[in-house]
């Protein structure tokens, strides 16, 4: 019987080294899979989730997380992709990556500006709005894919539909980010 | 911004919306179940404002036993010079008949007042043959001869010598039947000038003490369909006595002022012979006898016969 979120936060904050070996065996498979699916890799993705629940341990506390599957998909999903960059290996093809680059470099143009980091955080709120406007179906769809990098074929047989209509639904989302963020004039 | 920047980005969307991501489940836009039954209600409804209008018009039959009889008799000629004659009125005490006489001869310079007496009717119309000047004289009021011009393309005003070109506004139109043609023998002056006349009664139900023998003779005579019930539906009745040749019903327009029924006969004398036609008159609709004329168009040579195969009364009320 896994534990709760909450008892597992308390391992935590009790230095208890069974927060590690519980974590790992609620939340263990999913960080591995988000994992494996950017870096292409079981052994790679399994290092990449081993440092993940080290960076948690290392942050809890003080932090405490309202939600820890998220916070370990966070840690899990910047350490794989921090891993790929420091590799030189993220334009080179590895798991899910080039693809979803691929798909994303049509709605967002290829431009760095001197004011970058305040683009981030307008581009940001940008985008949580145009998520908020999107349908529940619509906006899971375009999160697993481009948060969680799931395959078309892996988001058609998660919610049993086509894998046309996954990538219609895509291409369609895709296009009135475009829209969007022009119109925001957050590009 | 590029594609690269925004994977990182992506890791700072709420966690709300990253967990929900994996534990949602994709709601199907299935039908709700509700909505079959409210469909199917609003079919029935959309069905029913349909076609109730249309029930509604079937008006129910109205009993109302009435038997009215009028006579016409029209002596026409090609010429159209027409003259009135009054003939002696005499009424009874079940019905009474109006009879006019129209007569004329066949000269262009003048006119001779040629009454054709009818006694009146008592009962249904009778298959009585046209009386002959050898009758007793009645009062007889002559009427200055009216000529009437009518050229081959008849004035648009002029009543038009076939039921076709009459249709203005038309409502409905019912079919005349044709039934019995019958020669009875009356001896007749072959110098003389051919008669027509039309005798209009309206069947307006059974009389009580009419019973479905004298029903059914009224059907045979008149030829009246089997499935046309009298006794419910009131009906126009149709006698033509005429010594024309080829005399035939080509049509008939119903209107306010009353019926006027198309003749067509051709200009060469023959035996008297009756003619029985009938037309059903839809309910709500109320003519009488008096209303009633014949047009007669007297034409020369067969081919100028006008060839209508069913005739019909246009009825524009």
């Amino acid at each position: 019987m896994p534990m709760k979120d909450r008892e597992l936060l308390d391992l935590f904050s009790e230095r208890s080294e069974r927060a590690i070996t519980e974590t790992q065996q609620k939340y263990g498979h999913l960080c591995t899979a988000l994992a494996e699916r950017i870096l292409g890799s079981r052994e790679d993705a399994e290092e990449c989730v081993n440092d993940a629940l080290l960076s948690a341990w290392n942050s809890i506390p003080p932090e405490c997380p309202r939600n820890l599957p998220a916070y370990l998909n966070v840690l899990t999903r910047n350490i794989a992709l921090n891993r790929l960059k420091a590799d030189n290996r993220f334009r080179r093809g590895c798991g899910q990556i080039p693809a979803v680059l691929d798909e994303l470099a049509e709605c967002i143009p290829a431009a760095e500006t001197v004011e970058a980091e305040y683009d981030r955080r307008s581009f940001l709120a940008a985008l949580e709005r145009f998520l908020d406007t999107l349908p529940r179906d619509t906006r899971v769809i375009f999160v697993r894919r481009y948060w969680y990098m799931n395959t078309c074929r892996e988001i058609a047989d998660a919610y049993q539909m086509s894998e046309s209509k996954v990538r219609v639904s895509l291409t369609r989302t895709r296009r009135k980010l475009k829209v969007f963020l022009e119109k925001e004039d957050a590009l | 911004m590029n594609a690269e920047n925004f994977m990182d980005l992506l890791n700072t969307l709420p966690d709300d919306m990253i967990v929900s991501a994996v534990h949602a489940e994709y709601q199907r836009r299935t039908l709700p179940v509700w909505l079959m039954p409210a469909a199917a209600a609003c079919l029935i409804i959309g069905i029913a404002v349909a076609v109730y209008p249309k029930l509604r018009m079937q008006k129910p039959p109205v009993a109302e036993p009435v038997i009215s009889v009028t006579e016409t008799t029209v002596a026409q000629m090609t010429t159209n010079i027409q003259t009135q004659t009054d003939a002696p009125e005499t009424k009874t005490t079940a019905q009474t008949a109006n009879t006019m006489t129209q007569a004329a001869t066949d000269s262009r310079t003048s006119a001779v007042t040629e009454p054709v007496t009818q006694p009146a009717e008592t009962e249904m119309p009778k298959t009585e043959p046209v009386t002959q000047p050898t009758t007793p004289e009645p009062h007889t009021e002559t009427v200055p001869p009216v000529v009437t011009t009518v050229p081959d393309n008849q004035d648009a005003t002029e009543p038009e010598s076939t039921h076709t070109e009459h249709q203005v506004e038309m409502v409905e139109a019912v079919q005349v039947w044709q039934g019995e043609m019958t020669r009875p023998e009356m001896a007749s002056d072959p110098e003389s000038e051919p008669q027509i006349r039309c005798i209009f009664s309206i069947f307006n139900r059974s009389e009580p003490d009419m019973d479905m023998n004298m029903i059914d003779d009224i059907k045979n005579q008149y030829g009246i369909p089997e499935n046309y019930d009298l006794t419910k539906n009131q009906c126009l009745l149709i006698r033509l006595e005429t010594e024309y040749a080829d005399t035939a019903v080509t049509g008939g327009t119903l209107t306010a002022d009353g019926l006027v029924l198309y003749v067509a006969c051709r200009n060469q004398k023959e035996p008297l012979t009756d003619i029985y036609c009938a037309a059903p008159l839809p309910e709500g609709i109320t003519v009488e006898p008096e209303n009633c004329r014949a047009e007669y168009q007297i034409y020369e040579n067969e081919s100028e016969k006008p060839k209508v195969k069913n005739p019909l009364i246009q009825i524009n009320v």
